[in-house]
């Protein structure tokens, strides 16, 4: 048993190892639910090829392979800083790992069960689900959320205000026809508030 | 004297093989993405760096040793660089946490109402 042959089979073991490792890699690029996924999975690939370039090295002689190793190794760094900078621009697509759009994590918790590999019948869906409001609840969801709360607050204020107006239409015959003056001053305080209303109402629906 | 230099470098790639095996495992397994990336930038860079100093031991070249070493250096501190910027952005830009964690430090404190 010389040295060359130890080398040589630990070559070959580490050869084999590396290539099922690669191939899982491979099965986690193609699989990956989301965008850093992929690259995380990228990042690891250029890490095996380094492994590999190493191994032939061993096996062949040619010490300069180091040098190769070295460079792939700084192109992949630059690759990745250059991923996480697109990822950060980029923002989350919804229903990309089959949350709802909503965002908050409770929810999307919630709606996955407990893998995440019962994500995906939940992706088409999702944003359909959430059709009503699926611009604002790109950059930042819990934002969105709020703004939807707001929005229905203002639907809540104009039906509010409707049925005030219904109120004060329905009280004007009545005070017209009766023509009492204690209930013409009873009935102006809750006349002023459906006032106060109105403007604000209109400001916000256009 | 040959033999055991051969031996060495047996062992190191043994170990590096096994590290990056076990990095693609977890690459595979963990329920999240960071997770995964808790297992593929530290389980993987090390195995990749054990096969380059594999290398600079197999050629007993104080130059190729060398080489060898400053690869090593540059991958080990790179791979970091590289991961904590991919979580922060992958974070930042909503991506959720497993179901599985206990707590996120990072959460937005508009995400808490």
């Amino acid at each position: 048993m010389t040295a060359n042959t130890i080398t040589q089979f630990a070559v070959n073991v580490g050869l084999v190892v590396l290539s099922i490792s690669f191939l899982l890699t491979v099965w986690r690029v193609i699989k990956g639910p989301t965008l850093p996924d992929r690259v995380i999975a990228l990042d690891m690939l250029v890490g095996i090829v380094m492994g590999f370039i190493a191994l032939v090295a061993i096996r062949t002689g040619f010490t300069l392979y180091i040098d190769i190793a070295i460079s792939l190794g700084l192109v992949g760094f630059l690759a990745t800083v250059a991923f996480a900078r697109f990822i950060l621009s980029r923002k989350r697509r919804e229903g990309e790992d089959g949350s709802p759009p909503d965002g908050s994590s409770e929810q999307a918790t919630a709606a996955n069960g407990k893998t995440s590999r019962a994500i995906s019948p939940t992706a088409l869906p999702a944003p359909q689900a959430g059709a009503p409001v699926p611009k604002e609840a790109g950059p930042k969801p819990p934002l969105s959320k709020s703004e939807a709360t707001k929005k229905t607050a203002a639907k809540v204020k104009i039906a509010k205000a409707k049925a005030a107006k219904k109120v004060a239409a329905a009280a004007e015959p009545g005070k017209s026809g009766a023509a009492a003056a204690a209930s013409t001053a009873g009935s102006r305080p809750p006349r002023k508030p459906a006032v106060k209303n109105k403007p604000t109402v209109k400001k916000e629906t256009p | 004297m040959d033999i055991l230099l051969a031996l060495a470098t047996a062992a190191l790639i043994l170990a590096g093989s096994v590290f990056v095996f076990a990095a693609t495992l977890g690459l595979n397994r963990f329920p999240d993405l960071y997770s995964r990336m808790h297992a593929a930038s530290k389980a993987g860079t090390v195995g990749s760096a054990l096969m380059l100093i594999a290398v600079g031991v197999h050629a007993a070249d104080l130059a190729i040793l060398a080489r060898s070493f400053a690869g090593f250096f540059f991958f080990v501190l790179t791979a970091p660089v590289s991961a904590h910027l991919l979580a922060k952005a992958a974070h930042e830009s909503g991506y959720p946490l497993s179901d599985l964690s206990v707590r996120d430090e990072l959460k937005h404190p508009a995400a808490e109402k």
